[in-house]
């Protein structure tokens, strides 16, 4: 929660600065943009590096697993990004968007992703719990489940090649499945068929992305 | 950006963030072996079954969620081979608890002509009954998951006491709030 506290107070007093988010005006400054469209006379374009379009990002993220993504920058201050997950049940895909307004050391970030996992045994990693009644075991059997996060962040290092960041926030996730569990009780027969799950739960993403080109 | 921002960071205090919802479409109880008293001069005949949905581990007693539980469908079928097709009326009602000051309610009937033999009866429902409160008004405390139903079934009723099975389908919805 502090750390949440600490984005939001970053992202707020930034955004209430009134600075305006032009490529080369950053209040960092740190770094200068991708195809600034007109740099200060007194700074030569050529002593302006541009910042790489592209780039390999690998996070592990709750509820998403671990995830190989391309990025693409179509902006200095946004960042898109297609990949694959894994969760170590089963593979998935995922899509996000971020926002980085400040090119500082530190930066604060806001981030949605979507994603779906395939469908996997889960009770595979469960089987073992008591507290499952048996009869829930075949509702386990292809559980398949779509995301979204919602994150505030923290980036840290350059943006020229290599940062690593660290997001919290909130996830909505929609679970499925597919599947008929039974349950008796004397002369009473309880059949639960293909059931969902909707959660809201905290979302957790360490990571990190090397800009290539 | 400030209102991509700004909205972003409305939206993760605008609504409840942690919760967990289970929404079960099917959820079917059938009580087998309900034996059923006959009436060789025709008539009415009535049962009551009592069942506790606790027994199929819906973890409908947790005081703190909110629940829903409607009926979609439910049938009745002989299990010792009796013709059914002389009932021409046939009716489940949810009873309410004494002092609970709800109505009985009728959750599923049946007015069709059925052919002979029948040894299954179809029933029509009311997906839109709420019987949450009926489930747990058994138990001021809100604990207990009881629902006692009366069937009934009138015309031509088999005349010699016969066995079958009341099976009620649910859509149930469990859903909780965490802090």
């Amino acid at each position: 929660m502090r750390f949440l506290l600490l984005c939001l107070g970053l992202i707020a007093t930034a955004a209430q600065a009134q600075v305006p988010i032009e490529p080369g005006a950053g209040p960092g400054g740190a770094a200068p943009p991708i195809a600034a469209p007109a740099a200060p006379a007194s700074m030569p374009v050529a002593a302006r590096p541009a910042l790489a379009r592209y780039g390999v990002l690998f996070d592990a993220a709750v509820p998403d697993g671990f995830a190989l993504s391309f990025a693409y920058r179509p902006h200095w201050a946004v960042r898109l990004s297609l990949g694959g997950t894994h969760n170590l049940l089963a593979p998935g895909i995922r899509v996000g968007a971020s926002v980085v307004p400040f090119q500082w050391a530190v930066a604060p970030s806001l981030s949605v992703d979507a994603g779906h996992v395939f469908a996997a045994d889960v009770g595979k990693v469960i089987s073992g719990s008591t507290s499952i009644p048996k009869a829930v075991d075949p509702l386990l059997k292809s559980v398949s489940y779509n995301y979204a996060d919602l994150l505030l962040g923290l980036e840290f290092g350059s943006q020229r090649k290599f940062n690593f960041y660290l997001k919290l926030g909130l996830s909505r996730v929609w679970a499925s499945t597919s599947g008929t569990g039974q349950g008796s009780s004397g002369n009473f027969t309880t059949t639960v068929k293909d059931p969902a799950v909707n959660l809201g739960i905290p979302s957790v993403k360490l990571g990190f992305i090397v800009w290539v080109g | 950006m400030k209102r991509l921002l700004v909205l972003g960071l409305l939206s993760l205090v605008a609504c409840d963030p942690f919760f967990a919802e289970v929404d079960a479409p099917s959820v079917c109880v059938a009580v087998g072996n309900q034996s059923f008293p006959g009436s060789p001069i025709g008539g009415t005949i009535t049962q009551d079954v009592t069942t506790n949905l606790q027994d199929g581990g819906l973890f409908l007693s947790d005081k703190d969620t909110t629940r829903s539980l409607r009926v979609t469908s439910a049938r009745i079928a002989s299990t010792d081979g009796t013709d059914l097709h002389g009932i021409n009326q046939f009716k489940i009602e949810v009873l309410a608890p004494v002092g609970s000051g709800l109505r009985d309610i009728t959750i599923a009937d049946e007015t069709e002509t059925l052919p002979s033999p029948s040894y299954e009866i179809p029933l029509a429902t009311d997906p839109s009954v709420e019987l949450e409160k009926y489930l747990f008004a058994s138990s001021p405390g809100g604990s207990a998951t009881q629902i006692t139903a009366r069937v009934t079934a009138s015309g031509t009723p088999p005349a010699t006491p016969w066995t079958g099975t009341v099976e009620a389908c649910f859509h149930v919805t469990v859903s909780r709030n965490f802090p």
